[in-house]
């Protein structure tokens, strides 16, 4: 029901939009004089810078930011399969990141009347997300942002999935509430441009028997996971993408099910970069869907 | 018994640092005390639905991490709260985190579902 053709490539408001990891280390890891990096670290650096340029080429006024909160805010005595921000102003970082991940405490503008806009939207779709006046965001928000826009300076509109405990949303849900987005994005009364940014993993361990193997954890999954979103291959990945295929692939690999999300933020448009970085450990992705004007 | 109630023990001790230095310091007194006073803790109500069973409270004290994965604890809360409890063992965080990962292979995947 909402699906619509968009073959003209991105229209109305919606600039620009980009997928891309929350790796908690690469803050730090980036922190040391660059002719220091490791191949892999400038690799993926690169990579962000050019998330972080496509972003600025987009000239964004407000970014719809979407991650997965990792037992922050939320735990398993009130866990919101997806919950939306509604505040003016977000903190942004928890205790034990500071403490494992020397990550920064950051303060994000917010736009509390947009986000209930964008809820009343969804909820008119049928998404009845649960949304929180009081939220605070973890890193799937804060290191996307740091390295696709370091000056924290344009306002935010959080929406966190449950990626992580289970019982999870269907693959094929994520992807839902992306084209649900997209619609009540398009619907907005809204002269502004609009940028949306998720993150999320491919293959991933942490906690586990394999966790950070010299390897990714499951590299044809990589593949075929990057694939399905080059391809616009929705009904694949969700098809395969049962709750056993990711847990075997990793037990977070879930964190994938942002990118269907995304796919379908994009209208399930083909994105115009699509890229699985290989590298030590694991396999980074990297997506953007810019409109024709901004496209390099 | 009660894995949510595990896993509560674990999200909050590792998110509350005064907690944690009970933790690190006296782990089976910690534990008696978080059960007496936070475990049936919701705001400022209390529930009554979840108890440990013997079992998890001494694997809890003893800060046994394999046997608390194996009950099927979640996996990246117990992992998240074991770095500070574990790092000093090790030369660095990537031998801990391998070292880790090596011991929790006899027990394969446990379900860590609530």
């Amino acid at each position: 029901m909402l699906r619509r053709p968009l073959r003209g490539g991105l229209v109305a408001n919606v600039v620009c939009v980009l997928g891309m990891p929350h790796n908690p280390f690469h803050h730090r890891a980036t922190r040391g004089p660059r002719e220091q990096w490791s191949d892999d670290l400038r690799n993926m650096q690169d990579r962000f810078d050019a998330q972080r340029e496509r972003l600025a080429r987009a000239k964004p006024d407000v970014i719809v930011s979407i991650g997965n909160d990792h037992f922050h805010q939320f735990f398993m005595d009130n866990m919101p399969a997806f919950v939306i921000g509604k505040m003016d102003r977000y903190d942004g970082t928890f205790y034990n990141e500071v403490r494992e991940f020397d990550l920064p405490r950051v303060t994000i503008p917010g736009d509390a009347a947009l986000s209930r806009r964008v809820l009343e939207g969804l909820l008119c779709r049928g998404v009845d997300l649960a949304f929180s006046d009081e939220l605070k965001v973890d890193h799937s928000i804060v290191v996307p942002l740091l390295f696709s826009r370091p000056q924290l300076d344009l306002p935010i509109v959080p929406l966190m999935s449950n990626c992580i405990a289970p019982p999870l949303p269907s693959a094929a849900r994520f992807h839902a509430v992306g084209l649900a987005l997209r619609s009540a994005l398009d619907e907005l009364d809204d002269p502004r441009r609009f940028a949306v940014i998720g993150s999320g993993n491919l293959s991933l361990e942490v906690g586990g028997p394999l966790q950070f193997a010299p390897r990714p954890m499951d590299a044809e999954f990589d593949e075929r996971a990057v694939a399905w979103i080059a391809n616009a291959n929705a009904d694949a990945a969700a098809r395969e993408c049962t709750y056993e295929r990711l847990v075997n692939a990793g037990n977070v690999s879930h964190g994938y099910l942002n990118y269907l999300l995304l796919l379908g933020v994009a209208s399930d448009e083909r994105p115009t970069h699509a890229e699985g970085l290989r590298r030590n450990g694991s396999t980074q992705a990297y997506f953007a869907w810019e409109s024709p004007a901004t496209a390099r | 018994m009660s894995r949510y109630l595990v896993d509560k023990f674990l999200y909050r001790v590792d998110r509350d640092p005064a907690w944690l230095a009970r933790y690190a310091k006296e782990p089976a007194r910690c534990v008696a005390d978080w059960e007496r006073t936070e475990a049936h803790a919701l705001g400022p109500e209390l529930t009554s639905g979840h108890a440990f069973s013997d079992e998890e409270r001494a694997a809890l004290a003893a800060r046994d991490h394999l046997r608390l994965y194996a009950m099927g604890a979640h996996p990246f809360i117990l992992w998240t709260l074991m770095i500070p409890l574990l790092e000093e063992r090790y030369a660095s965080h990537r031998e801990l985190q391998d070292d880790y990962a090596k011991q929790l292979r006899p027990f394969g995947r446990p379900d860590f579902g609530t």
